[in-house]
């Protein structure tokens, strides 16, 4: 089964950009141009794993994470912020809210594959483990 | 001899003869003494009774001898009660040759038909002395007044120099009523006033009269003993000014030192030392701002550039030439786009450094109005429409067509960028024969109440804009051309409903 992530992005180019990438490592791409969009979409597709920018009008990354942590259903998937703010600050804020991974643009397509793998390898192995507990 | 001896008989003559303290001596009309009583040898060292048969002169120094025997003379002729020597310190000569002082009190008697002289001799030399010593002890005295009186007058022209020369202010005392009694300083100099037409007039008089009552009570409330340090300003400089009762012995307060102090210069350098602070201040905001905002707005197309590139390796790499067309123009656009930020920046400081000449030139402004609409319309969102309203009767203006395209190009690229899709954008002119009035409203987001007042400020950006993308840049710029143009640049904004932004240019036509 192919793994399925759901990307929001605001800025058209980087959304393509990383849905390109994405593809041509065998990944399900499902795509939002901000948080307003995104949240119900996340809702309705249940991805693997979750890339979100920060900065964006409408509904910002920090809201679609506190969206999707109150729904027992979607709390769980993996979440990895992206972002432009390379602040300290902004990057414990963002791992405090529950984010799983932080990628700080500029990244290019090794940074972006290496960190979605570990996310969806250690999910796989989680899951494993827990169906040979039960 | 016989005259004096029935004298001499008598007991209670001869005891008081003996044991007088003066010598007492008779003297006959040649100036020979006939009788003397012991004390009078004793006084003048002779052996008792050697004094007898002596001239009177041979009592008395040798340098007064003549003149003393004139004198006698002349007295035995008219003789009469009288003393000598009172007050004059008259000397008598001892057997050994030394002197000492004497008073003498000289009495005519008349013994059988003939005048006698008798002289009570009483020695003066302690009082002398003592007299002497009293004098001394007197000039020396009056010596040291003097001195002292010198003394005081050179440190009261000092005190009066000290006051005189009080630099930048003035050195006062008020009497209860705040009359001058004493002033002195460099600044009445200055002012060309003397002191002499300052003192019995009243100081409040001097002062601004909406703050003569502040002084008047001030100053009043030194007379109860409380000092007082307070500033004031006249005639555009400020004073500081210091004043404390002056208390003699007694316990009542008639009179408050006043020192004026004129700290104008200080206090402009205080303000300038603070204008600094501020600027410094301001520069370091400026200077995170612009860290915040660089971060954001050079990593997204930096982002954009380094996914493209990895892009196209990788279709290179699957020989999916094609595909990497639209990358390498992504790349592009990014590097243009980082490109119009840096010559944001460089617009900022060409401004700044005013290098960018003004060049007005007489042109059609529908025409640039027209076209910027047309290039704008590219980058609206969906359903945005611009509304273009041109109000006048000439559009041929004189100004700079440069300087009012970019003005037009931020205020409308601002009004697109922070409204939402569907929402309408109105720009409208009104030319007159002296003046270009534009305003873009939008149905946006609006500007936050408390970010209103710093909205022109560099790297500046509200609250409500952190997810859009923005330089802070913009309305700083838009401000510069405009006063270049001498024009003006105003808004109007409520947050969620509407932003007007009015701009009024000066122009010939």
């Amino acid at each position: 089964m192919r793994v399925k992530i759901l990307l929001i992005e605001d800025n058209h180019e980087m959304l393509e950009n990383i849905e390109e990438i994405l593809e041509l490592a065998d990944y399900d791409v499902v795509t939002a141009e901000n948080g307003k969009k995104g949240v119900p979409l996340i809702k309705k597709e249940l991805p693997d794993l979750i890339l979100c920018d920060i900065m964006m009008p409408e509904l910002d990354g920090y809201g679609v994470l506190d969206a999707i942590s109150r729904d027992p259903l979607t709390a769980a998937i993996p979440f990895i912020f992206l972002t432009a703010k390379s602040g300290k600050e902004d990057f414990r804020k963002g791992m405090n809210l529950g984010a799983d991974d932080y990628l700080t643009k500029p990244f290019d397509d090794r940074q972006l594959l290496d960190t979605v793998e570990r996310r969806i390898k250690k999910v796989y192995l989680t899951t494993r483990q827990r169906f040979w507990n039960t | 001899m016989n005259v004096s001896e029935p004298l001499l008989t008598d007991p209670i003559y001869k005891i008081l003869f003996d044991s007088i303290e003066e010598g007492f001596i008779i003297v006959d009309q040649s100036g020979e003494i006939i009788l003397a009583n012991p004390r009078t040898c004793k006084l003048f060292g002779y052996e008792e009774g050697d004094v007898i048969g002596l001239k009177v002169e041979d009592l008395i120094p040798v340098d007064l001898r003549k003149q003393h025997k004139v004198i006698r003379t002349d007295f035995h002729q008219s003789p009469k009660k009288r003393s000598m020597g009172a007050g004059m310190n008259l000397k008598a000569l001892r057997k050994d040759g030394s002197t000492f002082y004497v008073e003498i009190s000289l009495n005519p008697i008349k013994l059988q038909e003939t005048v006698f002289i008798s002289a009570l001799i009483t020695d003066v030399s302690e009082r002398v002395a003592q007299q002497k010593e009293i004098k001394e002890l007197n000039s020396h005295l009056e010596e040291k007044v003097k001195l002292r009186t010198i003394e005081v007058r050179e440190s009261q022209e000092l005190y009066s120099a000290i006051a005189r020369n009080f630099p930048n202010g003035t050195i006062n005392v008020f009497d209860r009523d705040l009359n001058y009694i004493f002033v002195e300083g460099k600044e009445l100099f200055q002012l060309g006033i003397t002191s002499e037409k300052l003192i019995g007039t009243n100081y409040l008089e001097k002062i601004a009269e909406e703050i003569r009552p502040k002084i008047k009570r001030a100053l009043l409330t030194v007379f109860k003993g409380e000092a007082q340090d307070f500033e004031i300003e006249f005639k555009g400089q400020i004073y500081r000014i210091n004043a404390v009762p002056l208390s003699y012995d007694s316990d009542q307060i008639d009179r408050i030192l006043v020192v004026e102090k004129n700290i104008t210069e200080q206090k402009q350098i205080i303000i300038q030392q603070n204008a600094a602070l501020e600027k410094e201040k301001r520069l370091n905001e400026m200077k995170s701002r612009f860290v915040s905002m660089a971060s954001h707005e050079f990593r997204t197309p930096l982002s954009t550039i380094l996914s493209s590139t990895s892009l196209i390796d990788k279709y290179i790499e699957r020989e999916l030439y094609d595909k990497t067309g639209k990358h390498t123009d992504r790349i592009k656009k990014s590097v243009h786009g980082l490109t119009e930020i840096l010559n944001d920046f460089l617009s900022v400081d060409k401004l700044e450094t005013q290098i960018t000449p003004v060049k007005i030139l007489s042109f059609n402004y529908e025409q640039v109005s027209k076209d910027m609409v047309e290039e704008m319309g590219t980058v609206t969102k969906a359903g945005q429409i611009i509304t273009r309203e041109l109000i006048g009767e000439n559009f041929t203006i004189s100004s700079d067509p440069n300087i009012i395209k970019n003005i037009l190009y931020n205020l409308i690229s601002n009004a697109i960028k922070y409204s939402g899709e569907n929402k309408p954008i109105l720009y409208r002119t009104e030319i007159s024969n002296d003046s270009l009035k534009i305003f873009v409203r939008d149905k946006g987001i609006g500007i936050p109440k408390q970010d209103q007042g710093q909205l022109f400020t560099r790297f500046f950006r509200a609250k409500n804009v952190t997810n859009i993308k923005g330089t802070g840049l913009g309305l700083n710029i838009v401000q510069k051309y405009l006063e270049m143009l001498d024009g003006k640049l105003t808004f109007e904004s409520e947050e969620n409903e509407e932003t007007t932004f009015y701009i009024t240019i000066p122009i010939n036509q």
